[in-house]
């Protein structure tokens, strides 16, 4: 089921009325969140149910296994290793397998001039299917490191693996999180709420109003960019920037904000990424609930920052080759996490601090001369980044970044986006007034905001804006990953 | 909570009773409106149901540009009424047909246009035409669920037009159609023709059988129909891949009801493209000149004084 969806519209009030009213106490609600969250998911294909239930079960019998084993570490290894194992072979059989055999036959090729037949079979990726994944493990990996104790409450696990506002498109969310918000009594909270219902709806402007219509146009033109000028294909550029934010970050704010209105909080997974400073910024408010998995669950361990130069090198590009290919079973997604890996390389080679505590422009409205530079620089630089993921193959990425400095610069074949990309800036300008909030939509001290009419007023014109310039319904893109 | 329950109900509800009766009023206004290929216009004659024709024209575009009623009239001596829809092939144009029945009074003759393309199962084109008429009943039966309309333009008060641009409903309604006909005072411009390789048949099942449905319901009603096979561009016609199993498509139908048909495909101007504007339309010379033929034809041929 899409959020952008009518029978998300109906669903929602429906789930929140049985949530709040009929299924009363916790462990009635946790119930029901499990009967919702399947039917969530099974509006797809209710065939890969059975692969949520595989993997919780797995996960939640590890937690079981790990707590019996207590003081044998020999054996809570082993436990711990078999979890890990059994979930990254069904991510793999169902996300990698093709990609890994067409590579491995590419290499024999080439390398042998063999070829082997037959070896790609036809699977259907399920949606969502790394973002449960990687939840599931970071419960199996918090008891093994004794971080949380193991639930035996089969149905608040099989909830959490499961909560629908997040089960497809994350944020991942850790179990030291949102574990124990099962374990416990929820008590409706209004201002939780109507802040939760903000939330969604600054969500669904991003995604009805940019990244649809942006979209629109990246999918109409990407294809010609050989026959298009430079300033056509950084425009294109931009355009998917801005789509992926909002398509990802819309999608994020309506999970956490659904997700509020039944009295749990999510973790934040975007801080106005394309506000950033640099790009090591840029990470730390990019997708936040996976880059901070894997600094937790593989560099951390790996050694992190606690090392020699070289080996904090090495282990970021191991992390971002591990992010790139998490993302997606294509070399752009390798590539591209490597490219960001070789940024941060350069930035940590050069020492240059990016830990900056505060926000940009911090009690100013505008940002300084310096500031604007860095922000434009680690723009731009996230823009080339986008052009190699929304490739379909590298060579399209090295064809399409060439082009923009080969083609010629202007002519008159200009890309019809304009509109669109006035809208993701007029978006973005707004973000910027509230960078210091959780979302755009959340309104501070402020004296205008005190009253209901103005606050009322906002709303009102975000929906006739949806109405105005909603463009024709996507999919959310981090489905496939 | 009830504090959450009833700000979220004083949010929606007056916004949407809001949005609702401007819907309604602005439905009103947009069926003056003249535009998506004219299609609104025609459907405000229908709707009326002051249209008092005794011969309809039923087809796609290729009626809707090729058989003027005022130079039928002048020869038949009788009312007749274009109902050609554009881009539509015959399930759309049946289901305009049962809703002009249904407020207009029952004519004596259909002169139903036929061709490669009318048996085929295609919808969504032009589906603007039925906004202003979602508050009807009858077009809610015969479009709501067969169009592809989105969600939000179904079940979202206002937003098939605020989505749409409310100026378009609202700054063109100086009428074109005369009597349902839209003459296309066009040169030729078969450009896009050349690079088509050929033109198949298709047909579909569920056309097929409406089609066979309204045949049926038409001759119970004592309707007479005349099949007409109108004027294409000689050189389309040689693209057409399947052109012997159109004929006898067509001739199963009219042997089943006892229908004539009057082929005009091979008629001296499909030679020459002057009367075309594409190959498969001709301009107002030629379609003045093909309704006058084929006017002749019907009044030659006794057609409307059979018992």
């Amino acid at each position: 089921m899409l959020f952008n969806s009518l029978e998300f519209f109906l669903f929602l009030p429906i789930v929140f009325v049985l949530y709040w009213f009929v299924f009363r106490g916790r462990r009635w609600q946790n119930l029901l969140v499990v009967a919702a969250s399947y039917v969530f998911y099974g509006w797809w294909d209710w065939r890969f149910l059975i692969l949520i239930a595989i993997t919780s079960c797995c996960s939640f019998a590890s937690g079981l296994l790990l707590e019996h084993f207590e003081g044998k570490r020999r054996f809570q290894q082993l436990v711990s290793a078999c979890n890990i194992v059994i979930n990254l072979t069904i991510l793999f059989i169902f996300k990698y397998f093709n990609f890994f055999t067409e590579s491995l036959n590419m290499l024999l090729d080439s390398l042998l001039g063999y070829h082997l037949d037959n070896v790609t079979v036809n699977i259907v990726l399920p949606v969502g299917i790394s973002f449960y994944t990687f939840q599931a493990l970071s419960y199996s990996i918090d008891v093994y490191q004794k971080k949380l104790r193991a639930t035996h409450d089969v149905v608040e696990f099989f909830a959490y693996i499961s909560f629908f506002p997040q089960l497809v498109a994350g944020p991942i969310e850790r179990a030291t999180n949102l574990l124990p918000q099962f374990q416990r009594e929820r008590r409706f909270d209004y201002a939780q709420a109507v802040d939760g219902l903000r939330q969604m709806l600054w969500g669904f402007l991003k995604k009805l109003v940019v990244a649809d219509n942006c979209a629109k146009i990246v999918n109409d033109y990407w294809d010609q960019y050989q026959d298009l000028p430079a300033v056509s294909l950084f425009l294109l550029g931009v355009l998917f920037t801005f789509q992926i934010y909002c398509d990802f970050s819309g999608y994020s704010d309506i999970a956490i904000g659904c997700a509020r209105l039944f009295g749990f909080n999510l973790m934040r997974n975007f801080n106005f990424p394309y506000f950033s400073r640099s790009i090591p910024e840029f990470w730390r408010r990019w997708h936040i609930s996976l880059t901070t998995w894997f600094r937790d669950y593989i560099y951390f361990p790996l050694g992190g920052s606690r090392c020699g130069k070289w080996k904090i090198i090495r282990n970021v590009f191991i992390v971002w080759a591990v992010s790139g290919l998490w993302h997606g079973a294509n070399w752009t997604f390798v590539c591209w996490g490597l490219f960001h890996a070789t940024l941060l390389a350069i930035y940590n080679l050069f020492g240059i601090n990016t830990k900056y505590k505060q926000v940009v422009a911090h009690g100013r409205f505008f940002p300084n001369i310096k500031e604007t530079l860095q922000m434009g620089l680690t723009f731009f630089l996230a823009v080339i980044g986008w052009i190699i993921f929304r490739a379909e193959t590298m060579t399209q990425a090295w064809q399409f970044l060439t082009a923009m400095v080969s083609n010629k610069f202007f002519d008159a074949s200009l890309v019809k986006g304009g509109t669109y990309l006035l809208l993701g800036i007029a978006l973005l300008a707004v973000e910027w007034l509230q960078r210091d909030k959780q979302h755009a939509l959340q309104f501070g001290s402020q004296p205008a905001f005190k009253h209901a009419a103005v606050r009322w007023g906002i709303y009102y014109l975000i929906i006739l804006i949806c109405y105005q310039f909603a463009g024709s319904s996507q999919t959310f893109i981090y489905f496939q990953f | 909570m009830k504090k959450f329950i009833y700000k979220t109900v004083a949010f929606v509800l007056p916004f949407w009773l809001l949005l609702t009766v401007v819907d309604y009023l602005f439905s009103q206004v947009a069926k003056e409106t003249n535009d998506y290929a004219f299609a609104i216009e025609s459907w405000h004659d229908v709707m009326n149901g002051d249209v008092e024709a005794d011969v309809v024209v039923m087809g796609s575009s290729r009626a809707l540009y090729h058989m003027n009623p005022v130079v039928m009239d002048s020869i038949l001596g009788e009312n007749t009424y274009n109902l050609g829809v554009d881009g539509r092939n015959l399930n759309t144009q049946i289901n305009k047909y049962y809703i002009y029945r249904k407020r207009n009074k029952k004519p004596r003759l259909i002169i139903q246009n036929i061709d490669a393309f009318a048996l085929k199962y295609e919808v969504g084109y032009n589906k603007y035409q039925f906004f202003p008429y979602f508050w009807d009943e009858d077009m809610r039966k015969a479009y709501f669920n067969e169009e592809p309309f989105t969600a939000g333009e179904k079940y979202l008060p206002m937003y098939r037009y605020i989505h749409r641009g409310l100026w378009v409903f609202l700054s063109n309604n100086e009428k074109h159609l005369v009597k349902g006909f839209r003459g296309q005072n066009s040169s030729w411009n078969g450009s896009a023709f050349e690079r088509i390789d050929s033109i198949p048949f298709v047909v579909s099942d569920t056309t097929s059988r409406r089609f066979d449905e309204y045949l049926s319901q038409v001759k119970a009603d004592g309707i007479k129909v005349v099949f007409v096979y109108s004027p294409i561009y000689i050189g389309a016609t040689r693209k057409m891949t399947d052109q012997k199993r159109v004929y006898a498509t067509y001739q199963h139908y009219a042997d089943k009801y006892d229908i004539p048909i009057l082929d005009y495909t091979n008629m001296w101007l499909c030679y020459d493209t002057s009367y075309f504007y594409n190959a498969m339309h001709l301009n107002k010379q030629g379609a003045d000149i093909f309704s006058d033929s084929l006017a002749h034809d019907i009044k030659r041929l006794g057609i409307l004084n059979k018992p």
